[in-house]
């Protein structure tokens, strides 16, 4: 899977920055994606839209990923995944609706992972790049 | 009929008349070689689109279980067996881990905020939300678990109830 990360700012002048994820998303991959947030996080980065549109697949993998990068915009700690899932169950993780992470058009078989899982509650879904980046 | 373009040996992937097989080792970086294996033998076999990716998804989910959670790291093999009986997609995965049945595992609670919800356990309730029937069983010195989607239109084979777990 391809990251590319390109970095903008939001109308307020916050540092905003968008990941495109190209490929797959899976165990394999997953951790590269919460590696370069951590480090986007690092350098002050608390907004992020994340381009799916080239993302052909995303496994719950993609899920845990999307979750431990929007603890990381907002400065928590997710759990280490190496720990297993009793780290995972006992996990705090964040409120309700996400605002420093956002999604933009995601392919039908990764808006049916988001959609099944719930996820679509808790993080906003864009169709349009311009919207989705105004929305910050 | 499948595998065209992808570099499978041949003591890996054993055709029979309406079923393929691919083995790989326990590593997190053969699930795309797994998902690709799946994809083609489905399409050959006649499985439309959307169902397809559906059962792409849970073998993905099932066996990134049984190497993550199952082996943990040690070295091991996965096997994935994929055939058609009737209008059925059925996958067998077999692995040599310690036992883990998935099926008895409770359903996450969708309705939890997400400050409540674990980051983890989506996996095994995808696969199960994604196809018609999961069944496991212990095996010697394994474990198998199959998955059976509904989902070819013309028949030809056996029915499902005739599937063996």
């Amino acid at each position: 899977m391809q990251i590319d990360v390109a970095t903008e700012s939001t109308a307020g002048g916050q540092p905003l920055a968008v990941m495109r994820l190209e490929g797959e998303l899976d165990a394999a991959s997953y951790l590269d994606v919460i590696e370069r947030t951590r480090q986007l996080a690092g350098q002050g980065v608390n907004r992020l839209l994340v381009d799916l549109t080239e993302l052909s697949y995303m496994g719950s993998s993609g899920l845990f990923a999307l979750h431990s990068m929007a603890m990381l915009l907002r400065g928590e700690t997710p759990p280490d995944p190496e720990h297993g899932y009793a780290a995972l169950d006992q996990a705090e993780s964040i409120d309700d609706t996400v605002s420093e992470l956002k999604l933009l058009s995601p392919q039908p078989q990764v808006q049916r992972v988001l959609d099944r899982t719930g996820m679509t509650r808790f993080f906003e879904v864009h169709a349009d790049r311009a919207t989705a980046l105004a929305s910050f | 009929m499948c595998g065209l373009g992808h570099d499978w040996k041949v003591s890996e992937l054993v055709k029979q008349r309406d079923r393929q097989q691919l083995e790989v080792p326990a590593e997190v970086g053969q699930l795309a070689r797994v998902r690709a294996f799946v994809r083609s033998v489905a399409t050959a076999l006649g499985a439309p689109k959307a169902p397809l990716a559906d059962v792409v998804q849970a073998v993905d989910e099932c066996v990134t279980n049984s190497i993550v959670h199952g082996y943990k790291g040690r070295p091991g093999t996965v096997e994935v067996e994929v055939e058609r009986a009737g209008r059925h997609l059925v996958v067998r995965l077999r692995d040599r881990a310690p036992p883990f049945d998935p099926t008895r595992l409770p359903l996450p609670d969708l309705s939890l905020p997400l400050r409540r919800r674990p980051l983890g356990g989506m996996g095994v309730f995808l696969a199960r939300e994604l196809t018609d029937r999961m069944s496991y069983r212990r095996t010697d010195g394994g474990n198998e678990l199959t998955l059976v989607k509904g989902c070819i239109e013309s028949g030809g084979m056996d029915d499902v109830d005739e599937v063996k777990a």
